[in-house]
């Protein structure tokens, strides 16, 4: 990983179309402003791992779950809504 | 008559399956990069799909329209999700999308099956391109119990 000391208002370039701004620093937090083409997703780290540990929980579905079987609860309770 | 071919899948085994029902991941999806090839499997399981990778035949996702138990769900994505599947407008979207919450089923509790909506996976039925795109809408999480969302449809009324 490269590491760069910056200061508020600082920026760091990645390519030519990403830069990275140090918008403000106030106590232990650091507000970070992003441009980058809208081809790229920019998100929060956490929420990356998130949905990646989420998909890979749910990948492991069994094949013998009973769908069917969750179907018919899930269709009984809607059917209360109406 | 779409041409009809056979895959195999891990809850049913050798299925056929028509060529529309094939979907191109060119990104993956998260933890699954890698695979890009999947097929939309619908076996009358009520809201349950079955999205199965054509690649490795245990990665499989059991998955459901949000909308289906969560009255006022808003799908909020940039714009540049659509466009990634080459949804152009608004009349596309109106036409082709197709959308669904990866499905979590607590094996050992089953009533406790959650959505991701935090991560909802988007789909060009007439291109045949899906992806996994992430909501801008930060109040959804990565695991709604879908039976308590339900009741909380049921419970309130208008």
């Amino acid at each position: 990983m490269l590491v760069l000391a910056r200061k508020p208002n600082q920026s760091i370039m990645i390519g030519d179309d990403i830069e990275i701004r140090v918008v403000d620093i106030k106590g232990d937090q650091v507000k970070i402003g992003i441009t980058a083409p809208r081809s790229i997703s920019v998100h929060r780290k956490e929420i990356y791992e998130e949905i990646q540990a989420a998909n890979i929980e749910a990948s492991k579905a069994n094949a013998e779950t009973d769908l069917e079987n969750l179907s018919k609860i899930i269709v009984k309770k809607k059917k209360k809504d109406s | 008559m779409t041409e009809q071919l056979e895959i195999n899948s891990k809850p049913y085994g050798k299925v056929k399956v028509s060529k529309d029902q094939l979907i191109s991941f060119p990104g993956g999806i998260l933890g699954f990069e890698d695979l890009t090839k999947y097929i939309l499997l619908d076996r009358n399981e009520g809201p349950f799909y079955w999205l199965q990778s054509q690649d490795v035949i245990e990665v499989a996702f059991v998955i459901i329209n949000p909308m289906y138990f969560i009255h006022d769900y808003k799908l909020e994505l940039s714009s540049q999700d659509f466009l990634d599947v080459k949804l152009m407008d608004d009349k596309d979207i109106e036409d082709n999308l197709l959308h669904y919450a990866i499905v979590t089923i607590p094996p050992d509790d089953p009533n406790k099956m959650t959505a991701n909506l935090l991560g909802p996976i988007i789909i060009n039925k007439a291109a045949g391109l899906g992806k996994q795109a992430l909501s801008l809408n930060s109040n959804y999480t990565v695991r709604h119990n879908i039976l308590e969302e339900l009741d909380k449809s049921t419970g309130g009324g208008k």
